[in-house]
């Protein structure tokens, strides 16, 4: 259901209510997104009910940030992802009694989100990702993932694997690298 | 940083995956270096990492309980009378009051990082790395002089509403010139570049302005501080 019901979604017209303050866009916001978002917070955090708050907050925080959102395509969504992704992991660290890490998500950071990125979020397709994923090799993948999906630093990656800094600072950028190849090749939709 | 040591870190920060400091030099090397265009990307590739989760289905209950919670955004001038958090309705559940407990840690823990940070930088033993904090009434904020190139920072601001944005100056023989219009993050956070070589005793300053910024101050700064 979610997998697909992005594509259908008039992001650039949500984001004019919201900035107009129309409560009815954030239903719309929260219809398309929510299961997205909630799977990936779900992901992170393991439980439903820490998952739930997660989202709760960051579709708050995104209310209260409306004049700051883009309905560019993909913008909007990369947007109200990215805080839910940071929510979760503050979440996830401090239950482990690590330090709060990602406390901000700075709008400006997502404009340096390309635009065939961007696109494909819009559109996207969520097993062929996971395919993507699944592509990269394996020491690529690890690092990539321990950072996203578990919040970690790459100096806590490093130490984490037993690994030199360097190799797990090179690791990520090849390995996004690589990412944002294949995805390019295989184009969307 | 320098710029081979940014283009090294760009994988890692379109991450998320550097400690604060580090972020914070990497995005005010690429704020001002046109040489590593791979960092949008990279970036758009981690983007899509959000999608690499299965959707999974909240409760129903999570939807009343958000459009419930909604309220107009604050204007500055209401925010000290009625903050926001205080006319959520709070009857329903267990954890209404959690997003606002976050949000107030959020914004501790950003003044915290910042006056660290200020502090690792002074506290350096680098003679190039200077720092300015700035006093008001509003958030915390502080000019950070790495050599010549001066960056301001701010953590613990307030949201504005869609009609305001805050605005930065520098004041030379009292003679304001605008240096920008800030970005604040979610948690309250703004970093604006101030360039190279900036005029000896210029004041800097934060005022809050109609959306879009102003040719002139159109209020008193809520910040300011001699360089």
């Amino acid at each position: 259901l979610a997998e697909t019901a992005a594509a259908a979604t008039d992001y650039e017209r949500i984001a004019d209510s919201l900035r107009a303050r129309d409560h009815s866009a954030m239903a719309d916001l929260y219809d398309a997104l929510s299961e997205r978002a909630f799977g990936l917070a779900f992901r992170i955090l393991g439980d439903r009910a820490s998952a739930e708050d997660a989202i709760q907050d960051a579709f708050l925080t995104v209310w209260r940030q409306a004049e700051q959102v883009d309905g560019a395509r993909g913008k909007l969504v990369s947007y109200v992802l990215t805080i839910v992704h940071h929510r979760a992991i503050d979440i996830a660290r401090r239950r482990q009694g690590l330090n709060a890490r990602l406390l901000s998500v700075d709008p400006q950071d997502l404009h340096l989100v390309d635009d065939e990125s961007a696109a494909l979020i819009s559109d996207a397709d969520a097993a062929k990702l996971r395919m993507f994923l699944a592509d990269l090799p394996d020491e690529q993948r690890t690092v990539i993932e321990l950072a996203y999906f578990e919040g970690l630093s790459y100096s806590e990656v490093a130490r984490r694997l037993n690994l030199p800094p360097g190799t797990v600072k090179s690791r990520m950028r090849l390995g996004l690298a690589r990412l944002r190849k294949i995805i390019a090749e295989v184009g969307y939709p | 940083v320098s710029c081979s040591e940014v283009q090294e870190l760009l994988g890692a920060f379109a991450l998320d995956a550097l400690d604060a400091e580090e972020q914070a030099e990497v995005r005010a090397h690429l704020a001002t270096c046109n040489l590593h265009d791979e960092v949008a990307e990279l970036a758009g590739a981690a983007s899509v990492l959000a999608f690499a989760a299965s959707a999974e289905t909240p409760s129903a209950q999570l939807r009343e309980r958000l459009l419930a919670g909604l309220e107009p955004a604050a204007r500055p001038a209401e925010v000290q009378e009625a903050p926001p958090f205080l006319v959520v309705p709070r009857q329903s559940r267990r954890l209404d009051w959690a997003p606002y407990a976050l949000a107030a840690a959020f914004a501790l823990i950003s003044l915290g990082l910042l006056v660290w940070n200020v502090a690792l930088l002074s506290g350096n033993g680098d003679s190039d790395t200077r720092v300015v904090l700035l006093t008001g009434t509003g958030g915390s904020g502080a000019v950070v002089f790495d050599g010549d190139d001066a960056t301001l920072e701010l953590a613990g601001m307030d949201a504005l509403d869609a009609a305001s944005d805050y605005q930065a100056w520098l004041i030379e023989d009292g003679v304001p010139v605008p240096v920008g219009v800030l970005q604040v993050s979610a948690a309250g956070e703004a970093t604006q570049s101030l360039g190279a070589s900036l005029p000896a005793n210029a004041v800097v300053a934060v005022t809050i302005e109609p959306a879009g910024g102003s040719a002139q101050p159109t209020s008193a700064p809520i910040l300011s501080g001699e360089l």
